[in-house]
């Protein structure tokens, strides 16, 4: 799908199988060495190669600050393919070609000649490889050069707004945070806006290239029984939680900055969200998925000052054993202020006021240091009226658990007769595990996302107003933790589920956290 | 394989049933996502078919009904049971028949299909064979899928499928779907209008195929197909088909321009029996551009106008990767119409001249 150039129709492609295709173009790698280019861009490309999803003309280029050749880059993308990719091991045959499609180009960010010289450098792959002069620029680097390197590549011609019956067409990745609250989200776009239009900015949050995130609309709006009673009339509470083992690693600079609200409850855990809470969508288009994310953002009550304290838990993690062994606390990682007040977990309670939502809480909770990696959406339903079964006091709810990752797939607990002379009730489970069907390995989320970008379908990533309205939900809260600094965040002991205000911001409304 | 000595459905299924059980790890989780009818003849077994099954039979948990019909004089039935589960779940039954005893045979597999999955028939006999089993088992197909391809009157194998289209009935050609991989890349070469333009101006197209004798007209089925399917997209108009030795030639026409497409057998032993090597495509305007094998996964494409030659670039082809968009394509994807428009072009090939 090429936006720029919508009269074009390949014969060739079928007009009632729209295929996505990846469009000819060079992509290039701002921050060419850092560890998301090596874990996740760089073993995504290959395996579109290796899945000939890639486009028949096309080129890959390196660029970041270190000095070094075509060949010592390409040695070292061997590498990270070897150790990162799904497929393993590498194809020989494939590699000897792919890796004559990779370059690097050395510059600091903000080296105009170092821009010159990309340009000419695109330009010779362009005649090499026929890639038309078409762009997708990855900034995995960090946020604070996002406004530079765009207006870099504004003032070389490297990028260009999309102008009707422009054929040649320019889009540029951006990694997560976007801002780093609404203010400076909305100074970021429109920085950004200044030499982009907004459908040239891909805003990438991995979550949404997940094969089970995506899943979310397919089981919502293919199976009525299930939409029929998504509602306040027969759902009691919903919940989310997006749990980590493993501690913030080397991240401690970044991490100090951010924290984990903004790290990932203003993205990953608010997609979620959208995808439960949204209305069904006019079509599948970008735009008709959007509006509707946007709509249940907008919806979201914000939380008065008043309430900041009993609705919204954050906690810090102290030392403690994960899988049986010893690690340290946060203040004690690399790069972090041995007083630091950064939270590493938090938990809320928020309500969608609209038809759909009236009353219904969702309760959130992310965390990193808990006792397992696992993102979860549990939806529990109201009981049934008790008055049939009231000797079997404990009639469970209904629950229906969505599980993103891992072990993907969805379960759901009924209520069953155990045989015997009396009518004891006991809750079993029906369970449906991906990997038991389609096997267990699905694309990479990245693949899926870069395959999407070259093709010019921007459904999966972050349109402006969403990441505007998630800030908005948030950006009270942090404004209030800044502005009582001395209510320090909860501490935890790593291997736990977090503070136990975590857990009595559900006790006290008469609900418990579904074990994980 | 576990040999069941009574031709008792409910025998068939207890046998199945403890075999599940005895293989069954603690680990292991019991999952079917469809019924796969496999009707096939003795003579009929052959590697690509081999190699599709194995693709199958490794991605996706199923249960597979295996009907092998032997082409013999006495009548005989024998059924055999087994189950998988490493790495997914798959429980087999094997009908081997002959004679008389086919009679039966759709009645044997009918209590063992798995409600509310769907049922895909993968057929490997001419679909115009008036057979009891295909008549039984066609209303409740999900999908019919054939694997075959006639030697001559390729008119009437296109319009005995495009009645199955007008019965409504859902169904897609194995054949097709082996070009599936170089339809992708043939799309993606060209993949702007004035890619488009330079094809438009084909003056000659020459496709060569893998075939380990010395030519036999079942094995152009992909090649058949591909040729087809490019002049169904560029709306070439089908005016000559005729076999010279072991060349297949068709001539079309566009704007009063001719195209000769040329069908060629060479001997290639990495490739499979039937598979398309080399495409070569020449314009009015001197534009070359060729599409060559260098493996099973690899292809080469080099293009030359009068003023120059691009340098060769490297594809992969999609579908013999790991054979996930494969069976993506023979069960889930819809079903194309460049395929329906392409059995029309060929169920008009009787009002040509057909030389030999």
């Amino acid at each position: 799908m090429n936006l720029a150039s919508p009269s074009f129709i390949n014969p060739l492609i079928e007009s009632n199988k729209p295929s996505k295709t990846a469009d000819s173009c060079v992509m290039v790698i701002f921050g060419a060495t850092g560890d998301l280019t090596a874990r996740k861009l760089l073993p995504a490309i290959y395996n579109l190669a290796k899945e000939g999803l890639l486009p028949a003309h096309f080129a890959c280029v390196g660029f970041a600050r270190r000095k070094k050749s075509h060949e010592e880059f390409r040695k070292e993308v061997k590498q990270a393919i070897d150790e990162f990719s799904r497929s393993k091991p590498i194809d020989q045959e494939l590699w000897q070609r792919f890796s004559q499609q990779i370059f690097y180009h050395q510059s600091e960010f903000d080296h105009d000649e170092g821009y010159e010289s990309l340009g000419q450098l695109l330009q010779k792959l362009d005649q090499q490889f026929g890639t038309k002069g078409n762009r997708v620029f990855y900034l995995s680097i960090q946020p604070s050069y996002f406004p530079l390197v765009a207006e870099k590549l504004s003032l070389h011609q490297l990028i260009e707004k999309p102008e009707p019956g422009q054929e040649k067409w320019s889009r540029v990745i951006i990694e997560k945070p976007f801002g780093r609250d609404l203010e400076s989200a909305e100074k970021l776009q429109a920085k950004l806006l200044k030499f982009l239009d907004e459908s040239q900015i891909y805003r990438i949050d991995h979550y949404l290239g997940k094969e089970s995130v995506q899943n979310l609309l397919v089981f919502r709006f293919s199976n009525p029984i299930f939409e029929a009673i998504w509602n306040h009339h027969f759902i009691d509470n919903v919940q989310i939680t997006v749990s980590e083992e493993i501690g913030i690693g080397s991240r401690g600079n970044f991490w100090e900055e951010a924290g984990l609200l903004r790290d990932i409850m203003q993205n990953h855990v608010m997609q979620l969200l959208t995808l439960v809470a949204m209305e069904p969508p006019i079509s599948l288009k970008a735009t008709s998925i959007r509006d509707e994310k946007v709509k249940v953002l907008d919806c979201i009550r914000p939380i008065a000052e008043n309430l900041l304290e009993s609705q919204v838990v954050r906690g810090q993690y102290s030392a403690g054993y994960i899988q049986g062994n010893p690690v340290k606390s946060y203040r004690e990682e690399d790069n972090v202020d041995p007083h630091s007040n950064i939270e590493t977990f938090a938990a809320m309670k928020l309500f969608i006021d609209n038809w759909r939502w009236a009353n219904v809480p969702f309760y959130i909770r992310a965390g990193k240091r808990l006792p397992k990696r696992a993102t979860k959406i549990v939806i529990t339903f109201k009981k049934a009226p008790g008055y049939l079964f009231q000797e079997a006091s404990q009639l469970s709810s209904n629950v229906l658990v969505i599980r993103i990752q891992p072990d993907e797939g969805i379960s759901l607990k009924i209520n069953c007769k155990v045989p015997a002379l009396n009518t004891a009730i006991q809750p079993v489970k029906m369970d449906f595990h991906y990997g038991s069907y389609f096997g267990s390995t699905p694309p990479e989320a990245y693949e899926r996302l870069l395959c999407d970008c070259m093709a010019g379908d921007n459904t999966l990533f972050a349109r402006d107003d969403e990441v505007l309205a998630s800030w908005k939900v948030f950006t009270p809260i942090l404004h209030y933790w800044n502005a009582h600094p001395r209510r320090k965040c909860l501490p935890y002991t790593s291997g736990s589920w977090g503070p136990e205000a975590a857990n009595e911001l559900l006790t006290k409304d008469g609900r418990s956290w579904r074990l994980v | 394989m576990q040999k069941i000595k009574s031709m008792n459905s409910e025998v068939i299924s207890k046998e199945l049933a403890l075999l599940n059980q005895a293989k069954l790890t603690k680990q292991d989780i019991k999952s079917a996502l469809f019924n796969l009818i496999i009707y096939t003849t003795d003579s009929k077994k052959d590697h690509s078919f081999e190699e599709n099954l194995q693709k199958i039979q490794s991605q996706f948990p199923c249960r597979i009904i295996f009907l092998q019909e032997y082409r013999r004089s006495d009548d005989f039935i024998e059924v055999n049971v087994s189950c998988e589960n490493s790495p997914l779940c798959i429980s087999q039954i094997s009908i081997n028949f002959s004679g008389k005893e086919i009679d039966q045979v759709p009645y044997l597999l009918l209590p063992h299909l798995i409600p509310d999955l769907p049922i895909y028939l993968l057929w490997r006999q001419p679909p115009e064979e008036n057979s009891i089993i295909l008549s039984t088992l066609k209303p409740l197909a999900t999908r019919v899928i054939f694997d075959f391809f006639p030697s001559d009157c390729f008119h009437l194998f296109a319009k005995e499928l495009l009645r199955f289209k007008a019965a409504g009935i859902e169904m897609v050609d194995m054949n097709w779907i082996k070009i599936f991989g170089w339809r992708q890349i043939f799309a993606r070469a060209f993949d702007t209008q004035e890619r488009i333009d330079l094809l438009e101006k084909t003056s000659s197209l020459l496709i060569t195929y893998h075939s380990s004798d010395d030519g036999c007209f079942k094995k152009i089925a992909c090649s058949f197909y591909l040729q087809a399917w490019i002049a169904v997209c560029l709306k070439w108009k089908a005016v000559e088909i005729k076999k010279e030795k072991k060349n297949f030639i068709i001539i079309y026409e566009k704007e009063q321009r001719k195209i000769l497409v040329t069908i060629s057998p060479m001997q290639q032993s990495k490739f499979l029996d039937g598979e398309i090597v080399k495409l070569e495509l020449k314009s009015y305007d001197e534009y070359e551009c060729i599409f060559l094998r260098q493996s099973t996964t690899q292809l080469e494409v080099k293009a030359c106008d009068p003023y120059q030659c691009s340098l060769p670039f490297h594809m992969n082809l999609p579908s013999l990767q790991s054979g996930k968009s494969f069976i993506q394509e023979v069960f889930y994807e819809k079903i194309s119409e460049h395929y329906f428009s392409l059995l029309h072009l060929i169920s008009q090939i009787e009002q040509l001249k057909e030389g030999h």
